[in-house]
């Protein structure tokens, strides 16, 4: 009897066959993330230049010099991407409902579980790429923007954008695994982009403007504060700990909807 | 009899509305069986029954010989096409092949015969959302044929297809039941129908109206023998008669169609001449598949 393994890395191999067509949104990541770095450098020239550039961009230089300034284009970037996971995931699961085509992929592999496994599976190696090249590229741009406007790199820790990689995966696969679960919710790739991007940018701003002190167990809050390295309020690990509860939730919902659910449409 | 499918009592509702009900009946190994019923009969929702996407509210089934409870066990020896054709628009027809035969594992050399097999060699590298509604139904049959099935599953196959098409599909379907597959398949194409299939399953409201050989439900339709006078005016006699010996009668234009069998037509033709009609046209017609459907989906609807 052919093992799951065997069954789940064909169904990972077949999503990728489909994945190469939506090669342009983990293209735009890679150009987010260079855009944003590229910004986040701009107008910082002066430090370390005798007399040159503004006394805001002689402080944003001098903030740019710091240890985690080798991560300064990350603070936007990696929202950007992890957005870009989350529209990537709800297409990729809501168009094998929109076009009937779970229909015929579970006639072909009829255990549900493993055609998400592999599905899922596929969507994870892709958005953890998408991540690598995302920070590489926001690193290395990172390096020639600062040397561009003269900040100083001496100070910057390498190993931050090691860490900035596990943090912007981390929170890309969070994103990408609550556009799954509304897809799957849904079946629409429109009502789980606007949902999912509608909550985590306006829904969680509105509960925050209510409750202050629920912001830390927020999951849209918790991916922004992860990425930022925590804060004075709520810690990086809370932080952490929500956003991988998030993903579990995500995981586990879209696992009991696409076994449960009949396939009507 | 070796059956490929079998189902007793299967039953679906949706939301207290029965759409699949009580049905049983046979489907034998080999050959091809037309599974018809008229639209929102449940034909769709019985197929997702027989093939794990939808679960029976009641009843069993099995399926090349394995129960509805473990579609694992038999699907792998299943191709389907499940109401329009199920592709991804953004993919080319030669992808669309390869996201099955991926989740397969099959090799990559099965999606070019598949292509040259329903007729679309040379387009392998096209994206779907510039194929015909035909060329997207023969890329989905494809599909269906991927994995060299023993039971095939076809809801309207023919839709969009051209004539020639129609043509290539029912000689597919013929051959394929010929090789000791089994073809379940749907369509409302019904003399496409009559001439590519061996049985027929008939349903009406998701309840079984039919279930046998072609010849039997051919039977059961509504012979007529239609009768036209030479002169016009011994139209209203003739029908009178007609009436007078309790024979079930319509007028249609100036013909006279009378519900009885074929071998009639020669007793019709003596009885009007020995009431001084002569008949221009005695015309015995067999009932098609047509007029069985309508008769048996219109009987069972009353």
């Amino acid at each position: 009897m052919m093992s799951i393994l065997t069954h789940t890395t064909r169904a990972l191999r077949a999503e990728v066959v489909r994945l190469r067509r939506l090669w342009l949104l983990p293209a735009l990541s890679l150009v987010l993330a260079v855009a944003a770095t590229v910004l986040a450098f701009l107008g910082s020239g002066g430090a370390g230049r005798s007399g040159g550039g503004s006394s805001s961009g002689t402080e944003s230089a001098l903030r740019l010099a710091e240890p985690d300034g080798i991560v300064a284009g990350l603070d936007t970037g990696a929202t950007l991407v992890g957005l870009l996971a989350l529209v990537l995931w709800a297409l990729s699961v809501a168009r094998d409902h929109q076009t009937g085509a779970v229909r015929v992929l579970l006639v072909t592999q009829s255990r549900r579980g493993v055609l998400l496994a592999g599905k899922l599976a596929a969507l994870g190696l892709t958005t953890a790429l998408t991540a690598c090249l995302a920070v590489g590229a926001s690193t290395a741009t990172a390096y020639g923007a600062a040397a561009a406007n003269g900040v100083s790199t001496s100070a910057w820790d390498a190993s931050l954008a090691v860490h900035a990689l596990l943090d912007v995966s981390l929170a890309s696969l969070t994103w990408g695994t609550i556009g799954a679960a509304l897809a799957t919710a849904t079946r629409s790739a429109a009502a789980a982009i606007a949902g999912g991007i509608g909550y985590l940018l306006l829904g969680e701003n509105l509960i925050g403007s209510v409750s202050t002190s629920a912001e830390r167990w927020l999951p849209g809050a918790s991916l922004d504060n992860l990425l930022a390295g925590g804060s004075d309020a709520v810690s990086y690990a809370q932080s952490a700990s929500v956003v991988a509860v998030t993903l579990l939730i995500g995981l586990a919902a879209c696992t009991a909807i696409a076994l449960r659910r009949d396939i009507t449409d | 009899m070796d059956t490929a499918i079998s189902t007793d009592g299967l039953t679906r509702s949706f939301g207290g509305r029965v759409v699949v009900d009580d049905l049983t009946f046979d489907v034998p190994r080999g050959g091809v069986t037309g599974f018809l019923g008229p639209n929102g009969s449940g034909k769709s929702t019985t197929i997702r029954l027989l093939l794990g996407l939808v679960s029976p509210t009641a009843g069993t089934a099995t399926v090349l010989g394995s129960p509805l409870g473990r579609p694992s066990a038999y699907t792998h020896r299943i191709g389907a096409l499940i109401d329009s054709p199920a592709l991804y628009p953004g993919l080319s027809a030669t992808e669309n092949l390869r996201v099955h035969a991926e989740l397969a594992g099959l090799p990559g050399r099965r999606t070019t015969e598949v292509l040259d097999r329903v007729g679309l060699h040379g387009r392998g590298r096209d994206r779907v959302r510039s194929f015909s509604l035909g060329m997207k139904q023969r890329l989905a049959i494809g599909i269906a044929l991927l994995r060299d099935p023993e039971l095939l599953v076809l809801d309207e196959p023919t839709n969009g297809l051209d004539p020639e098409g129609i043509v290539e599909i029912r000689t597919l379907l013929r051959e394929l039941g010929a090789q000791d597959r089994t073809v379940l398949v749907s369509s409302h194409v019904l003399a496409e129908m009559q001439a590519a299939c061996d049985r027929f399953v008939v349903i009406r409201d998701g309840s079984l109206v039919f279930s046998g050989t072609a010849a039997d439900l051919l039977a059961a339709g509504p012979a007529r023998v239609v009768l036209r006078p030479e002169r016009p005016d011994d139209l209203a006699p003739l029908e009178a008669l007609l009436r007078l010996r309790q024979m079930p009668v319509e007028r249609a234009g100036s013909d006279l169609v009378v519900g009885c069998g074929t071998q009639d037509a020669g007793e019709l033709n003596r009885l009007a001449f020995e009431h001084g009609i002569v008949l221009a046209e005695v015309i015995a017609r067999s009932a098609d598949l047509e007029d069985v459907f309508i008769h048996l989906t219109r009987k069972a609807s009353r």
